[in-house]
Formats: structure tokens, C-alpha cells, sequence
């Protein structure tokens, strides 16, 4: 039963890392293929930490050890996060180049 | 699998030389940087690939994240440096060096290739020598130990570095005049916590795993360009003596602990062998914390120059009043 | 196939994303494409070193991704903090002048 129930595991790990791929591939495709900055954060923030998400799920299934897991969870948190903030900032910069904040003394 | 393999080690080298030549060649100059900062991280992997850990740890902590801010602060701001022409001559020196570095290039191929495989890893006096250095990891052995007299004059090159550049300029955080973003804020008070536990857990475990005061020096050293970037400055934080005292902790203690050996009769930095491995995890503690100084300090310090056209006000009355808070600076 | 193999694969896929990612970088056009470019690396960085902890079973290779991942994010906001200083206007987002540093004002 144990042996099956490992080897459930290692198919179902190595599964979930396959699937993290396309959102990879996807993420990269994104970035180079939308027509402007704007759109191309979504691709890059979301495809690529959906992406991780998946890589990490696997290979907590493929070690199955508390200490590993969590740093996994870690890391995944912490790549989330920072993407979250830098799309956001980068997001804030894209938006002053389209659109300049309005000059005080008038005209740029 | 070897096929696979060979595919990576391909992919590899030629990723790394392009972006060797398009990092020297590239026409915007934070195009470059950004370029660099890749270059880091494949540089990171093939450390991997050549199975030392150690140092694609310090890459990992250094080359892609300090650097990057480094050169990024150095960058003159967008508009005011004009693009220069290269001279003919110029460009017949770089060609040159170009092909110069190509063939040397193919010459170390060709002799890897065709010599005999020489040893690879640790000479048998050095394993002989590891039970008596106090510590497991044969790296850290290495720098702290066998040849701790490099790592003592790699400290002192750093603290010089740091004198050289404020005798050279004044440190002005660019992020000064700005303001800043409450997400951001959040962020960076998050990790901040984070990033100091991770340093200190890499340098704790430097004895044992791949680790050590530089990869833990790193991450403190960028925790203090972060805090630098949201203009909250170490220096703003601490007083200056104690960012002095710090400063110069990790050589100072370096160069007591090594000097404890010569009142036992032994040679200056021969630790002996029971006590080597507190020696050690002291001597890491304290140069963990003067590197992570030195590197966020390093990051900042500008050359003293008049308000550019592109500056804020705001920039430009920080530029001018800055020198005067350097110059009582020493008082706090 | 056996499972190191599929990683192996996978390593060299993700490591060809990056080398797609370098497209980015070159063309722009503006600094903020160029940024999100950094941003990938990082996330696809850390992907590839998680990887590589798992085929080698080299633990320390997960410290080198959790390293990574904090100094990506450090760089990228350096990077965006820069370009903001080049481009930033006086009038500034009225939700962010409320957290201007207090040593902002002084200076």
C-alpha cells in the first residue's frame, strides 16, 4: 500500500512539473507577443507564479519532508509578493509614460 | 540523458557569451545593466553545473542582486550623457581584444579537449588536513582556515574600497527626494525580517553546508540597498560610529582572533585545532555584518557634482544640502 | 524516460524561456519592458534552481533559489526606483506623498 501510494505521488509530482511548463512558456510568450508594457505584466506576474505554484506543489509531493516543503512554501510565497509589488510598481511606471502625471506649471 | 546534458552545457556557454558581448556592446546603457543582471543568473547555473554550490550561492546573492544595484546607481541620469562615437581607432582596439579573446577562447577548448582529465576536487593533503580545521564544509575550511590570510586581505580590501569611494564622493541615496510607494513599503518590511534571519542562517551553516560570512554578507548588504532604495538609509538609521565601529568589526576581529595563536606560541592565524571551529563562526559573525555594510554603503556613494537638468528640485536641494549634513555628519 | 531525464528536460526548457526573455531585454522598447524582463528571470531563476536542488538532491540549491528570489525582487524595485527618479515629475501619486521620509523633508 505504501509503495503505491509513493509512487501515486512521484507520477502525480512529476505531473504537476510538466504542467508548470506551458505556464512558463506561457509567461515568456506573453511578454513578447502583447502589444504593450501593460499587458505584458500580467504575463509575466501571473503565467509565471501560476507556473512556480505548480513546480513547487511537485516537488513537495516528490520530497515529502516538512523542512523542505516549507521552504518551498517560502519561497513560492516570496516570489509571489515581490512579483505582486514590482508588477504593481513597474505597472505605476508604464502608466506615468503613457499618461504623465498632469505638470504643475502647465505644459511638460 | 547525456544527450540532454550536453543540450544544457550548449545552451549555456553560448548564452553566456552572447550576453557577454551584447552586455559590452549594447547600445542603451540600462539595457546593459539589465543584460548584466542575466548574466548573473546564467552565470549562477553554470556554477551549478560545475557542482560549487558555494559560489553560485555568493552569485546568486551578488552578482545579480548587488551589482545590478551598483551599476544602476552609477548610471548617469537618462538624458544628460550624451551617446559617444567611437573613434576608428577604438574600434580597431576592440575588434582586436575581440578576437584576441575569441582565440584564447578556442585555444582552452582544444587543450581540454585533447589533455589527460587532471584530479579533480581537494588534494589528499588537503583532506588530511580537514579533521583538524574545525569545521565539515571543505570550502569554508579553505577560506577560514588554511588560508585565512586571503580572506583577512580580502576584508581590508573591501574596507578600503569603502574609504576610497567616500574619499571619491558623497553618499546620497537617489531614493531620497521621492516618494514612496505604501506597497512597496510593506514589502520590504516584510522582508526585511526575513532577509537578516536568512543571512544569518546562511553564515551560521557555513561550517557544515555551503554557506559563509560572504553569502550571508551579501543579503545583508542588499537588505540595506533596499532599505536605502525607500529612503530609509542605514545611515539615517544608525548613528555614524556605530556604522564605523561595524564597519571595520569583521577585520578588527579577524585580525584579534587570528593574533589569540601567537600568545599560545603557535604563528599568527594558526588556530588551534579544538577552538578552530568558535574561532571560525565568530570571525564569519563579524565579517557578515562588515560585509553587508561595506556592499549597501559601497551601492550609494555618488560623485560630488552640480544639480543636472534632469534632477527635481526636491533631488537638486538634497543635493546641496546633503554636504552639509555629511560635513557634521561625524557628530551624531 | 526516466524521471531524471523529464527534469533534466524540463530545466533545459525553462533555461530556453529565459534565453527567450533576453528578446525582450534587447528590443524594449521602453525601460519598464526591460524591467518585466528581470522580473521573469527571477521567477523562472528560481524555478530552474528548484529544479536542479531536486535532480542533484543538493539541499543548499533551494537556499541558492530562496537567495535568488529575494534579490530578484531588490533588483527589480531598484530598477523601477531608478527609472522613476529619472522620469518623475514633482507632482508625485497624492496616496504615496503621505510616506515621503521624514529625512526627505529635512534634507
Amino acid at each position: 500500500m505504501v509503495e503505491t501510494m509513493a509512487i501515486l505521488r512521484e507520477w502525480l509530482a512529476l505531473g504537476l512539473i510538466g504542467a508548470a511548463l506551458p505556464f512558463f512558456l506561457g509567461g515568456t510568450l506573453g511578454l513578447l507577443r502583447f502589444p504593450d508594457t501593460l499587458t505584458r505584466i500580467h504575463a509575466v506576474t501571473k503565467a509565471d507564479n501560476v507556473g512556480l505554484g505548480l513546480l513547487v506543489t511537485g516537488l513537495i509531493l516528490r520530497s515529502w519532508s516538512p523542512a523542505v516543503s516549507a521552504e518551498l512554501l517560502l519561497i513560492w510565497v516570496l516570489v509571489l509578493s515581490a512579483g505582486a509589488t514590482a508588477g504593481h510598481l513597474v505597472g505605476a511606471a508604464a502608466r506615468e509614460d503613457q499618461e504623465p502625471a498632469p505638470p504643475e506649471g502647465g505644459g511638460p | 540523458m547525456k544527450l540532454l546534458l550536453a543540450g544544457l552545457d550548449l545552451v549555456l556557454a553560448a548564452t553566456l557569451l552572447g550576453l557577454a558581448w551584447a552586455v559590452l556592446f549594447s547600445r542603451g546603457r540600462f539595457r546593459a545593466v539589465v543584460l548584466f543582471v542575466a548574466l548573473g543568473l546564467v552565470m549562477a547555473l553554470v556554477w551549478v553545473r560545475l557542482a560549487a554550490p558555494e559560489v553560485a550561492l555568493a552569485e546568486a546573492a551578488i552578482g545579480a542582486g548587488i551589482t545590478g544595484a551598483m551599476l544602476l546607481a552609477a548610471l548617469p541620469r537618462p538624458g544628460v550623457a550624451k551617446p559617444r562615437r567611437r573613434s576608428p581607432l577604438e574600434q580597431a582596439a576592440i575588434n582586436t581584444a575581440g578576437a584576441g579573446v575569441l582565440l584564447l577562447l578556442a585555444g582552452a577548448a582544444y587543450l581540454l579537449l585533447t589533455l589527460p582529465p587532471g584530479q579533480i576536487g581537494p588534494g589528499p593533503a588537503t583532506l588530511e588536513a580537514m579533521e583538524a580545521s574545525g569545521v565539515t564544509n571543505r570550502v569554508t575550511a579553505v577560506l577560514l582556515n588554511f588560508r585565512s590570510f586571503d580572506t583577512l586581505l580580502e576584508l581590508a580590501v573591501l574596507l578600503l574600497a569603502v574609504i576610497g569611494a567616500w574619499a571619491l564622493g558623497r553618499w546620497r541615496p537617489q531614493a531620497a527626494a521621492q516618494a514612496v510607494n505604501p506597497i512597496l513599503l510593506t514589502l520590504v518590511r516584510g522582508v526585511m525580517p526575513l532577509a537578516i534571519l536568512i543571512a544569518g542562517y546562511l553564515t551560521w551553516i557555513g561550517d557544515w553546508a555551503p554557506g559563509g560570512a560572504f553569502q550571508g554578507g551579501a543579503i545583508l548588504g542588499a537588505a540595506g540597498i533596499l532599505l536605502a532604495l525607500v529612503g530609509r538609509p542605514l545611515p539615517d538609521l544608525f548613528p555614524h560610529g556605530l556604522l564605523r565601529l561595524v564597519l571595520v568589526a569583521g577585520l578588527l576581529v579577524f585580525l584579534g582572533l587570528g593574533a589569540l595563536p601567537l600568545g599560545l606560541g603557535l604563528l599568527f592565524l594558526q588556530y588551534p585545532p579544538e577552538q578552530a571551529g568558535g574561532i571560525i563562526l565568530a570571525i564569519e559573525a563579524a565579517a557578515a555584518l562588515s560585509i553587508g555594510l561595506a556592499l549597501a554603503l559601497l551601492v550609494y556613494v555618488q560623485q560630488q557634482r552640480a544639480p543636472d537638468a534632469g534632477s527635481t528640485p526636491a533631488a537638486g536641494a538634497a543635493a546641496q544640502a546633503a554636504p552639509e549634513r555629511d560635513g557634521t555628519g561625524g557628530a551624531r | 524516460m526516466n524521471s531524471d531525464t523529464f527534469l533534466l528536460a524540463c530545466v533545459l526548457v525553462l533555461l530556453l524561456t529565459i534565453v527567450l526573455g533576453l528578446v525582450r531585454v534587447v528590443r524594449g522598447p521602453t525601460a519598464a519592458d526591460r524591467m518585466l524582463s528581470a522580473q521573469l528571470f527571477g521567477t523562472t531563476g528560481v524555478a530552474i534552481f528548484l529544479l536542479l536542488a531536486e535532480l542533484r538532491a543538493e539541499p543548499a540549491l533551494r537556499h541558492v533559489a530562496l537567495v535568488y528570489a529575494l534579490l530578484a525582487a531588490v533588483t527589480v524595485i531598484a530598477f523601477v526606483r531608478r527609472f522613476r527618479a529619472a522620469g518623475a515629475a514633482t507632482g508625485a501619486e497624492p496616496e504615496a506623498a503621505a510616506e515621503t521620509s521624514p529625512t526627505g523633508e529635512q534634507r
